[in-house]
């Protein structure tokens, strides 16, 4: 941003959404699941220490910051655990409820919830379809909650329009999925131009987990995504977007911040040599999928076992993968060369491989092929 | 196995007899027939001989007193010490103790049950008792037989093999002895760790573990919890799923119904317009009918004047003939009075004398009179033809007047058809006209959205092209960069890495520790440096100074000299100073070359290399799958200038047509797709099809009926004609006179017939003539009568008409009023103005009715009532959606679907790899098992060993069986059958052979005089074998020659406190047997 345009902001805003609190990640061992499920309050700490760099004047949160109406207290706890540490009394913060955490009798946005008494005076839930607030003198932000976990309406249409005199900022905030998503018309659908229709500067929108601007620039509606990645396959994510408002009516310029810690990668490895070279990248801040489809012989299926335990770690040392999701029901070993056994093998064992070896051949020795493994392993491992 | 104790009683030759063995050697001595091979018998006995068994009568002690028992004591494995006791004969008894210390015991079984027992305990391949196999009598085995040979069966052995067994105990026993011994130690540790593995998820009997650290456990549990999460998500799903189809289906039912209420409003809509034209038509029909039968009335009034003028007119012209008929009746009845007054003259004539004369006169005037009759006659005659020709002619103008005025109705109608016909396929060529711009305009629209498809198609092909044209230039770019900088391989930074770590420990070598003290004997400026750390300057004086250093201490002394002290062998500085060099040589230059400042910093810039390398080929490859990916779409290009001709093509089908007015047509007509369109234009087709050819009826009907008319005109006029000739033959007015004419010819007829009979009369004689006068007479008088009563009927006929002409001007008068009131323009033009009002209202498609209406408009309230309902469903069904997630719940279930194939995948693997360990557990036994089998080659080593050591190498290998069969032994280079060794030599390796089995089941084995054969030479060499064996196993020797096997030393019996020694016990047997008294005496003798 030039620095004329800073002088001439009238308003900046932190948007995110989709914290999902609370959301389990059970594909994942125990250990890696507690790896993720922290790492979820973590980058909210990052996000609301991202709004103190900028001195943001609010944050907005559009929506599935928990990932449940009713998370376990330990969630809520923390997320009130940091609100606290934080006392902004000049920086409102917005929580809107979205289609994960839907505004209902028994969710954390009940007035008599514990964590809805505990939240401070400067952190303000969207518990009203005609919610209005006015941010400053030149801005205002409107939202509508989300009350089920599916709906056909558009929230964005229950916003009110811009009266023809209004010179106003005006910010909406809703949770959903516009319709140029196909399939979707049960998620509270958004039509893709409710920013125009509604007059509004700027349309914060949560849902979607991947950073998303669209258009018109002079009032974009824009999802910031997922802080952090919630399943592979996921773009863009790990964002949150600092918007800063031009005097003078001029379109808002959008900034994308990262504030994950988390990277999530899909890797497939065809041959030991790719394996190889995985493992010299830095995984430490990776959520790595990896998948195996490679035929190996005994040696180098010995070394693939080394480089996954150097991936994964054990009970003594770290992995180099931050967290590993492991694939390998296409590793296979190739019971045809069995030169990795040692040619002075007593005959009882070389029996035991022969006999091994012959009935790997088979499609279906995968038994036998994998106790071939094991022979060599153990035989490694025992020799003086 | 051990043999701890033997109790003997009434058995053969012995009548009691106890010892106790000793773990070692037990060389029971005594003379012969003391009774050793008895309790040898005994031993075999107790143990394998069933004690109700018959062969128990040899065991009958040779008194015959006293039941045959023995008690024997033994040690199976340590602290498992049992007792059996037998009492053989007919009150045969068993019993099995058990102990663990020897003292205590208890019955572990009796009867035959000891037996079965034993042979388990023993595993001397012996099958128990009611098996399948086991023999009669005193069973031996192979390991029976080795173990417990009795005397005279020495090489017994050589006969036997694991084969005959009756069970496979022996075998089992054997297998587990020797492949112990076979056994690798690498096998061994494989098997052992490979056991351990297999016991991490199996019990000893191949079942799944159970406990809480059993991996089964731990997976199961787990797939248990996401099964049952991935169930509850599925539920939800499954609902979601099933209430999202019902709404969509809701949703197609509603637009379906949506549709449905639509065009039951566009027909109600039709329909009532069709109503409201019939019913305006049906009012201005009304209103024309009545104009219609206004004007009749009043052409009625007026004809019916006209005619009444007309009727009095002919009224006037009857009078006036009925005045001349009335004039001409009285004057006929003048006459007729007259004829009959000259009748009745005639008659008094005739009856006076000139009759005759007066007859003649008579004749005459009577022709005179017949001829102007006739004459009258005919002209009579012609005018009734000519009034009868008038008539006809008059009723043909009349019929063909009216034909003609209903031609010209059917004309009018007709034509009023045509008219509307024409307005019509006017109508429908409009509406053809309208649906062909609508359907070129929805071809337009079509045309324009594939255009913008395939723009947009292309656009995005040019994108992805556009993107990995970037990418591949990013990549030359970062790899541009990364050939600009010279860094060293993966291998090559290794080896420098390594270079660095050996020159850090040479280096370190050195770090030998230095301390250097300088005392100054004057002053001196001396400048010290540490390690290479900065030097450091001391003037000295009196005091001195200290240094320490790891390795090096430069001592510089002023400008005199500089002197180091390095710590370590020469050696170990020879190998810095070589790797300094090379470190110079190898890591300096790359260094440079890289201007990296470390060996770290310069393994970043290589790491960060392979990362750049890395993210050039991903740019790569990402260009290259944007190739593809573009290369793989349709040809958007060939597409797009089709479209365009498709357009352009639509565009000028389109023309002129003014769209707005096209699309306000085609809402209207409510035709979104082409397909509407052209069903809407096929139906017009047909309408207009139908129209077209009515009309085409219509005309040739009017052309007809045109035709017709004239025809008529035609034939009317000509009949007129023919009318107004024939009507100008006849004076006066036709109908007026042929009344007339008529009755002249009535009253001419009357009287030719009067004249003829005068004739007559006149003719016949003058008496017929009186007669004929008088008859003439009364014919004159009935004449005149008649007459008179014509002209009477005549006066009355016209005083009728005078009459009727007076009721006819009456009539007359006030029709005339009548019609003066009436005003037939004013009709007409109302006629015309109605005509006129109707031809704009034209007939509609369709006549509806009130009750098709409100069949119709109940048929839109249906419909709108469906249409509610449906609404209310689909509230409904949004409202269950709201409750069980949507978007959520597929999230959910699809995280749920997944975790648990991952756990699944995970059981999988688990399964594999503990299936892999227990196989291979499984192969690695088997395969030893296999080895192991062949006992003979596991065995076969020791015995030639030992054998050849006897023999002095005279003999080479055993060749032993897989189950110990002996087959031969090699001797001189040949393979030699064992029956072919001397009787000594095959006692030796007999026993050597018993020897290394009981070795290797560290089990007793008994020698009953066996070696008897042997030399001194080797006997003693067999001794020592014996007595080294003797330390690991149990070894009884019966023989009556104890020097063969005991030191002179250990002749003594063993003493009671030396018995637990193992070594060597010497057992005199002739001090614990006694003999029975039998026996006794014979020994004695």
């Amino acid at each position: 941003m030039r620095p004329e345009e800073a002088q001439e902001v009238a308003l900046k805003i932190l948007h995110t959404a989709d914290w999902h609190l609370g959301r389990g990640f059970p594909s994942f061992a125990e250990e890696d699941e507690i790896k993720l499920t922290r790492a979820r309050i973590d980058a909210v700490d990052r996000l609301l220490g991202l709004a103190e760099s900028f001195a943001v004047n609010a944050v907005l949160c559009a929506g599935d910051l928990f990932d449940d109406p009713a998370p376990t207290e330990i969630w809520w706890r923390e997320l009130l655990r940091l609100f606290e540490r934080r006392n902004w009394r000049d920086r409102p913060v917005f929580l809107l409820p979205g289609n994960h955490d839907p505004l209902q009798p028994e969710s954390v946005w009940a007035e008599g919830h514990p964590f809805r008494r505990g939240l401070p005076a400067w952190v303000h839930v969207v518990d009203r379809d005609n919610f209005e607030f006015p941010l400053s003198e030149e801005a205002v932000l409107y939202g509508a909650p989300c009350r089920s976990q599916a709906g056909a309406d558009d929230l964005a249409s229950r916003l009110p329009r811009r009266e023809p005199d209004d010179r106003r900022i005006r910010i909406g905030l809703v949770h959903g999925q516009t319709f140029d998503v196909a399939g979707h018309q049960t998620n509270f659908p958004i039509a893709l131009d409710a920013a125009e229709q509604r007059g509004l500067s700027y349309l914060a929108i949560g849902d979607t987990h991947a950073f998303r601007e669209l258009p018109p620039k002079a009032c974009p509606a824009v999802y910031p995504g997922a802080p952090e990645t919630t399943t592979f396959g996921e773009k863009d994510t790990g964002f949150v977007a600092v918007v800063f408002f031009p005097r003078q009516g001029r379109p808002p310029i959008i900034q994308k911040h990262p504030v994950s810690r988390w990277r999530w990668r899909d890797e497939h490895c065809r041959g030991i040599e790719e394996l190889e070279a995985l493992c010299k990248q830095d995984l430490k801040e990776c959520v790595l999928r990896l998948t195996l489809t490679m035929e190996v012989n005994v040696t180098q299926m010995d070394r693939v076992e080394a480089i996954l335990v150097e991936l994964k770690g054990n009970d003594a040392t770290h992995g180099k993968a931050g967290v590993l999701l492991l694939d390998r029901t296409g590793l296979e070993l190739n019971t045809a060369d069995t030169g990795g056994f040692d040619a002075n093998l007593p005959d009882v064992l070389k029996s035991v491989a022969a006999r091994l070896q012959a009935q790997g051949q088979a499609p279906e020795g995968v038994i036998a092929r994998r106790a071939l493994y094991h022979l060599y392993r153990t035989v490694k491992e025992a020799r003086p | 196995m051990k043999l701890l104790s033997l109790k003997v009683e009434h058995f053969r030759c012995v009548r009691q007899a106890a010892l106790e063995f000793g773990p070692g050697l037990n060389v029971l001595h005594g003379p012969n027939d003391l009774g050793k091979s008895s309790l040898a018998a005994a031993i075999r006995a107790v143990l394998l001989l069933q004690a109700s068994s018959r062969e128990h009568e040899e065991f009958v002690n040779w008194n015959g007193t006293g039941v045959p028992y023995v008690e024997l004591a033994f040690e199976s494995e340590p602290q498992r010490i049992w007792r059996v006791r037998k009492t053989f004969g007919s009150a045969a008894q068993s019993f099995l103790d058990e102990s663990r210390d020897g003292v205590d015991f208890h019955v572990e079984a009796k009867g035959r049950d000891v037996d079965g027992r034993l042979s388990d305990i023993l595993q001397w391949g012996l099958a128990p008792p009611g098996g399948k196999g086991r023999p009669k009598g005193l069973p031996m085995t192979f390991l029976s037989t080795a173990l417990l040979a009795e005397q005279d069966r020495v090489a017994a052995i050589f006969d036997q093999a694991l084969s005959k067994d009756s069970d496979e105990s022996g075998k089992k026993r054997l297998i587990a002895a020797l492949q112990a011994v076979a056994e690798d130690p690498l096998y061994k540790l494989v098997l052992a760790r490979v056991q351990e593995r297999f016991d991490e998820a199996f019990t000893s009997n191949g079942g799944r573990r159970r406990g809480k650290n059993s991996p089964w456990v731990q997976v199961n549990e787990q797939i248990r919890q996401k099964e049952e999460y991935e169930r509850q998500c599925s539920e939800q799903l499954q609902k979601t799923a099933a209430i999202e189809i019902e709404l969509q289906e809701s949703h197609r039912r509603q637009l379906e119904r949506q549709a449905s209420v639509e065009t039951a409003e566009g027909i109600v809509q039709q329909m009532e317009a069709f109503y409201r034209a019939g019913r305006q038509r049906d009012e201005i029909l009304g209103r024309l009918k009545e104009s219609k039968a206004r004007l009749a009335e009043i052409s009625s009034v007026l004809q019916d004047l006209a005619q009444a003028e007309e009727r009095r007119h002919a009224i006037l012209l009857q009078v006036d003939d009925l005045g001349k008929r009335a004039e001409a009746a009285r004057k006929l009845a003048a006459g007729a009075a007259q004829r009959a007054q000259a009748a009745k003259d005639e008659v008094a004539r005739q009856q006076s004398e000139d009759r005759i004369r007066e007859s003649l006169l008579k004749r005459t005037s009577i022709e005179k009179r017949r001829a102007e009759l006739e004459a009258e006659q005919a002209r009579n005659a012609t005018a009734l033809d000519r009034i009868q020709a008038v008539e006809t002619a008059a009723a043909r103008v009349r019929a063909i007047e009216k034909e003609s005025q209903e031609l010209t109705q059917s004309v009018k109608d007709l034509e009023e058809r045509h008219s509307q016909s024409a307005q019509a396929l006017s109508a429908a060529g409009e509406r053809e006209r309208g649906l062909r711009a609508v359907a070129q305009l929805i071809r337009c629209r079509a045309a324009r959205e594939s255009l913008e498809k395939t723009e947009k198609g292309l656009a995005q092909v040019n994108v992805w092209r556009e993107e990995a044209a970037r990418r591949r230039a990013a990549a030359v770019a970062m790899e541009t960069a990364l050939v600009a900088v010279a860094l060293p391989s993966a291998a090559l930074l290794a080896d420098l890495r390594q270079l660095d770590q050996q020159l850090q420990i040479a280096r370190a070598r050195l770090d030998v520790g230095l301390h250097v003290s300088i005392r100054p004997k004057g002053g001196l400026s001396v400048t010290l440096q540490s390690d290479g750390e900065e030097p450091a300057q001391h003037d000295l004086a009196d005091f001195p100074i200290e240094a320490t250093a790891s390795r090096e201490i430069v001592i510089e002394i002023e400008d005199v000299a500089e002197i180091t002290l390095s710590g370590g062998a020469q050696i170990a500085r020879d190998e810095v100073e070589r790797l300094q060099k090379r470190w110079l040589d190898e890591v300096e230059p790359a260094l440079e070359r890289a201007n990296a400042v470390t060996l770290d910093h310069l393994g970043r810039m290589v790491a960060e290399a392979a990362q750049r390398s890395q993210e050039v080929q991903e740019a790569r490859r990402a260009a290259g799958q944007l190739e593809q990916r573009a290369a793989d779409q349709p040809d958007w290009a060939g597409q797009q200038r089709h479209r365009q001709q498709e357009l352009a093509s639509a565009e000028a089908a389109l023309g002129q047509a003014d769209r707005a007015v096209t699309e306000k047509l085609a809402r209207e007509l409510r035709v979104a797709d082409l397909g509407a369109a052209e069903k809407r234009l096929e139906t017009l087709r047909v309408e207009t099809g139908k129209l077209v050819e009515a009309s085409r009826k219509l005309d040739s009907e009017l052309a007809a009926a045109n035709a017709l008319s004239v025809e008529k005109q035609k034939a009317l006029a000509a009949s007129r004609e023919a009318l107004l000739a024939a009507q100008s033959g006849v004076e006066g007015d036709w109908e007026v006179v042929l009344p007339r004419v008529t009755g002249r010819k009535t009253a001419i007829q009357a009287e030719l017939i009067v004249v003829q009979k005068e004739m007559e009369a006149l003719t016949t004689g003058t008496n017929q003539a009186l007669t004929a006068a008088k008859k003439a007479l009364e014919i004159a008088e009935r004449a005149r009568v008649a007459a008179e009563s014509e002209s009477a009927k005549a006066a009355d006929e016209l005083r009728a008409a005078e009459r009727r002409v007076a009721t006819s001007d009456g009539e007359l008068a006030m029709r005339r009023e009548a019609a003066a009131k009436l005003d037939i323009g004013a009709a007409r033009a109302t006629v015309e103005q109605v005509e006129g009002e109707l031809r704009l209202v034209p007939e509609p498609q369709q006549r509806v009715t009130e009750e098709m209406l409100a069949e119709a408009r109940a048929h839109v309230q249906s419909a709108r009532d469906e249409l509610r309902r449906i609404d209310d469903e689909i509230q409904a069904k949004r409202g269950a959606l709201q409750h069980v997630g949507g978007e959520v719940a597929k999230q959910k279930a699809d995280a749920a679907q997944e975790a648990l194939k991952a756990a699944r995948e995970r059981e999988h693997f688990l399964e594999t790899d503990y299936a892999a360990w227990d196989l291979l557990r499984t192969t690695l036994l088997d395969a030893e098992r296999e080895e192991g089998v062949h006992l003979g080659r596991a065995l076969g080593d020791p015995i030639a060993r030992r054998f050849g050591e006897l023999t002095d190498r005279r003999y080479g290998a055993i060749a032993l069986g897989p189950d110990l069969e002996t087959h031969a032994i090699t001797a001189a280079g040949d393979a030699r059958p064992v029956s072919s060794l001397s009787v000594g030599t095959r006692d030796q390796l007999s026993t050597i052979f018993r020897l290394s089995l009981a070795e290797q089941l560290q089990s007793t084995v008994m020698l009953d005089d066996q070696l008897t054969q042997s030399d001194a030479e080797r006997m003693l060499w067999l001794r020592d074998l014996i007595r080294e064996l003797a330390a690991t196993i149990q070894i009884l020797v019966f023989t009556c020659r104890p020097t063969d096997y005991l030191l002179p030393a250990e002749m003594k019996p063993t003493k009671k406190s030396e018995q637990n020694k193992p070594s060597v016990r010497s057992i005199h047997l002739a001090q614990v047997i006694e003999r029975s008294a039998t026996a006794q005496a014979s020994a004695t003798k």
